[in-house]
């Protein structure tokens, strides 16, 4: 797996020119001095400009930015054969909000007032915290450019055991976390 | 209000471009369009002096930056996509504004949340414009548009198993008409000193409120299978209270069986200072396993009290309740004065079907004469991010349609993005 990643990398990296995305999401500028330096980017009508630290800008295919964006996701899929994160697979119930998790796509529901909060669809993992059994994960991401995100959901999920995860992402927002258990 | 006067553009791009080191932006939001009718005589179901509608857009950027900090700013706009030409008479949100005058059918926005958070070892310390979730004073998220607040929050964990909570709260828009939150005509500022919707609910000087509210709390699951909660609230010269509540998962000895203890108290303070303290207290049963959730509940207030047990943020008349009783859609009866509500629900999600759920309410009022019965069914289901949820009413108040029963249907279209 990890030669098969390297390998995408590299042939990324050869269609992608001198900008890559990294796994955090983040934007990279590789110089020919063999430096690096961050980047933002960022859409501005039919183009697509990357913004250098020093306030110089230039237009960048965004075929190059997009196809660094693929290697992102083809670094992502890693996590899926973490054993933590398989343990999120199946349908999770707690008060008021729900998940259900296969190995390619998501549904996080989540009782609002009279109706409900659904976001459906492929999800990531951001982060994972294996010692404190903690994955972040993204949900129906519609689009990634650089560490700017649109659509979809961001949560937190804390694995307890096999049947009980906590749902930890709503302690700022809201101050309280949701315990949930598999669904049988 | 300076900060609603600020283009959603501008918004964004500070949100943005502010942070150096950022790990995470995200843009997402929703848009929905409510949609209600009743029989009320003399009119029928769907007519249009009968119905009520609005449309709803959300959007928010939200931030992960560098050491564990973490913004957000939310924006929210208001339109009746001209229903009232042939459909409604009525708005959900934003019916008038400060000064009493109908601005509903006006097209409007504001920014409903604009907070920074960072958090300094077991302490997170929220600053700005929020949504809240505490017993009296928090966001009522079933109307189109939730009220929020200008406060400041700490959150300690310090403690095993606890969470201690300092708020202070200086604003909110809460509107004490029934429709949550205040309405905005030519920029006015629709966030005034919290407290203030208490005392215009009383006809009094809402000008003589300063000092917002402050309010601390300990949250506990210490005792074995049980969250134990106490607040202490202290609204600058309106009122003190306390809220205690337990609730009980007795997961290891009886898998899906839950139950709750509640108790409220508020003393009214400065220019409501000659009303008599009110308290209530509610029990809860329930049983929850795998899609089935089976309620019901019992409350009690106090007869000598004058002001409801309900959120203080949105006034005191038609405010929603955190008793275990409160009904699905007829605010401001179970937390009443002298009123013993009595509650039982049931839900089922019905995978791939629908989510189902009923919920009866009944109240007495031995002061007022007028008791309350509300019988509610519910429908929801989702398509992707797109959900739909209908809903029936069955009413019969004795202060509501000459004491005659009436129905209603509601209709709620939400997607998310």
């Amino acid at each position: 797996m990890r030669k098969i990643i390297v390998a995408l990398f590299v042939a990324t990296l050869l269609l992608a020119g001198e900008y890559i995305t990294l796994e955090n999401g983040k934007v990279i500028e590789l110089k020919p001095d063999g430096t690096w330096q961050e980047v933002k980017v960022v859409k501005k009508g039919g183009e697509t400009i990357a913004i250098k630290p020093d306030g110089t800008w230039e237009k960048v295919e965004a075929t190059k930015v997009e196809a660094a964006n693929s290697l992102e996701r083809a670094v992502d899929k890693k996590y899926k054969d973490e054993p933590l994160v398989k343990m999120l697979f199946g349908r999770w119930e707690g008060d008021g909000i729900s998940y259900a998790f296969t190995k390619d796509r998501a549904v996080f529901k989540k009782k609002v007032g009279h109706s409900s909060k659904v976001i459906e669809g492929k999800w990531i993992v951001e982060k994972l915290d294996p010692k404190r059994k903690i994955i972040k994960i993204n949900i129906g991401e519609g689009a990634r450019l650089g560490f700017l995100t649109f659509g979809g959901v961001i949560r937190k999920l804390k694995i307890k055991d096999d049947n009980t995860i906590v749902d930890i992402t709503d302690e700022l927002e809201e101050g309280k976390s949701y315990t949930l258990k598999r669904l049988r | 209000m300076k900060l609603a006067k600020l283009s959603l553009a501008a918004i964004i791009a500070l949100g943005v471009s502010a942070f150096a080191d950022v790990e995470n932006v995200k843009f997402s939001g929703n848009a929905k369009l409510f949609y209600g009718t009743s029989d009320q005589d003399p009119n029928d179901l769907f007519d249009k002096k009968s119905s009520y509608g609005q449309a709803a857009a959300t959007i928010a950027v939200s931030a992960d930056l560098a050491n564990g900090v973490s913004g957000k700013i939310s924006a929210i706009g208001l339109s009746t996509l001209g229903l009232e030409n042939n459909l409604v008479s009525d708005v959900w949100a934003g019916a008038t504004d400060r000064n009493g005058n109908f601005v509903g059918t006006d097209a409007q926005w504001w920014v409903n949340e604009a907070w920074l958070a960072g958090k300094l070892g077991n302490t997170t310390i929220k600053v700005g414009r929020q949504e809240l979730d505490t017993p009296l004073a928090f966001s009522e998220k079933w109307n189109i548009a939730a009220n929020s607040f200008d406060a400041a929050v700490i959150l300690n964990n310090d403690l095993p198993d606890t969470t201690l909570v300092a708020a202070w709260v200086g604003r909110g828009n809460g509107a004490p008409d029934g429709r949550v939150v205040y309405g905005i005509s030519n920029g006015t500022d629709p966030f005034e000193t919290y407290g203030s919707a208490i005392v215009s609910a009383y006809n009094l000087d809402a000008s003589k409120v300063d000092g917002g509210a402050y309010a601390v709390a300990a949250i506990t699951k210490l005792i074995p299978m049980t969250t134990a909660q106490v607040w202490f609230y202290d609204v600058a010269d309106i009122a003190n209270a306390w809220w205690v509540q337990a609730d009980v998962n007795f997961e290891d000895a009886m898998p899906g069986l839950v139950a709750g203890l509640q108790y409220a108290y508020i003393d009214p303070q400065g220019q409501i200072d000659n009303l008599d303290e009110s308290s209530a207290w509610a029990v809860k049963l329930g049983y929850n396993l795998d899609g089935l959730k089976l309620a019901a509940a019992y409350s009690s207030t106090d007869e000598d009290g004058v002001v409801p047990i309900a959120n203080t943020a949105t006034g005191l008349r038609g405010s929603q309740s955190k008793l275990y009783t409160e009904v699905w859609w007829n605010y401001g009866y179970v937390g009443a004065p002298d009123t013993d509500a009595w509650m039982i629900s049931a839900g089922y999600n019905m995978e791939g079907v629908a989510d189902l759920f009923a919920q009866y309410t009944s109240t007495t009022n031995d002061t007022t004469n007028v008791d309350m019965s509300e019988f509610t069914v519910t429908a929801g289901k989702s398509f992707g991010n797109f959900n739909a949820t209908l809903a029936y009413i069955y009413t019969d108040a004795d202060d509501q349609n000459g004491g005659d029963g009436y129905n209603t249907v509601q209709l709620y279209l939400t997607y998310n993005f």
